[in-house]
């Protein structure tokens, strides 16, 4: 069973605390090359090392992750990290099995983490980053509003080829203005 | 003592920083007009809280540097986040303000020498908040503009924006 809900949005998407218990889904999403080949995530990662991370994170004043269900199974992951309280930024980062892509999963926790950004931790700026391949994410920052703020060329190295990598953000006055 | 030369450019040095440079270290993180240039600049920086940090076990080649002209100190520079399999890492620097341009560009040379002459790196990447100094040089070392980060930092009682900019080896080499 995955934790209990800390956050619960639209169309059977909820956030939920990170627990011993999922840390099969995580170990085999963060091995799977199709999750992992976006994340950079070129190291294999068994189910000890998923725990080290469980046991070294506890849920502080920089950062929040969370294990994102639909319809009360597990679809992925969706986290706050390096949050900078005087500077009031943090970044956002997630992952969604591919067996729930294309179902709004991603755009839904997103949301979700943005409004407990700005409404719950008084942070003033989330930013993200996605690899210029990465189509469907772009996507998904697009659709939530958020400003592309810069490319940083030739950024990242995913099979083989050097990539961009596109900064996108959201402030807190544009995510309570927008329509 | 100050320590030994570790990367000579045409005007200044980059050496280990030795428990000796560490008065000019904390000097730097604690007048109001260089601590804010960093990011977690608002907190106070104790003589333990310096010794802590010159003891952190750093990654490699996320070493700190002191910067200097004639054995004179006039700054730190280091790369964070350094990335070994996407070869990236971060340009970070704090200088005194007495420094001049001409000595600040010749430092940051250095340390992209360091990062791609020696380390094979492939990506630098650099930030400076619009209100600070620094964007001439970055440029005069040859960055290029990438990015314009809104809001992105806290300083005086206002959110400012930060310019970002990135250098590529194949950028340094030509």
């Amino acid at each position: 069973m995955p934790g209990h809900v800390f956050l619960r949005g639209d169309d059977g998407v909820t956030l939920r605390t990170f627990e011993p218990e999922d840390v099969e889904f995580f170990r085999d999403n963060r091995s799977d090359r199709e999750v992992r080949r976006l994340l950079r995530n070129v190291r294999p990662v068994n189910a000890r090392a998923v725990e080290a991370d469980l046991e070294e994170y506890s849920p502080n004043d920089d950062s929040a992750r969370f294990v994102a269900t639909k319809d009360g199974e597990r679809a992925g992951s969706i986290s706050l990290w390096a949050g900078d309280a005087p500077n009031g930024t943090a970044w956002m980062g997630a992952w969604v099995d591919p067996a729930f892509h294309g179902r709004g999963v991603a755009t839904e926790a997103a949301s979700l983490v943005v409004d407990y950004a700005f409404e719950e931790r008084r942070l003033n700026k989330v930013r993200t980053g996605v690899y210029a391949t990465n189509e469907p994410s772009k996507r998904v920052m697009e659709k939530l509003g958020f400003q592309r703020e810069g490319v940083e060329r030739a950024q990242v190295l995913i099979d083989g080829e050097r990539v961009d990598s596109y900064r996108y953000a959201m402030l807190r006055e544009e995510w309570e203005g927008r329509p | 003592m100050t320590g030994p030369v570790f990367r000579a450019g045409d005007l200044t040095e980059l050496r280990p920083v030795e428990a000796d440079d560490l008065d000019a270290v904390q000097r730097l993180f604690s007048e109001p007009e260089t601590r804010r240039q960093r990011r977690g600049g608002v907190a106070p920086q104790s003589d333990v809280a310096m010794e802590s940090w010159h003891e952190d076990d750093r990654d490699d080649g996320e070493d700190v540097f002191l910067v200097t002209a004639d054995g004179e100190s006039l700054g730190i520079a280091q790369l964070r986040r350094v990335d070994r399999p996407n070869g990236s890492a971060i340009l970070t620097w704090l200088f005194d303000p007495e420094r001049t341009d001409e000595q600040a560009a010749d430092a940051l040379r250095e340390m992209v020498g360091w990062a791609f002459d020696e380390q094979r790196l492939e990506k630098l990447t650099a930030q400076v908040p619009v209100p600070a100094a620094g964007h001439g040089v970055l440029e005069a070392v040859g960055f290029v503009e990438e990015g314009y980060y809104r809001q992105d930092r806290y300083l005086d009682g206002e959110f400012v924006d930060v310019r970002a900019y990135g250098l590529l080896r194949s950028e340094w080499e030509g």
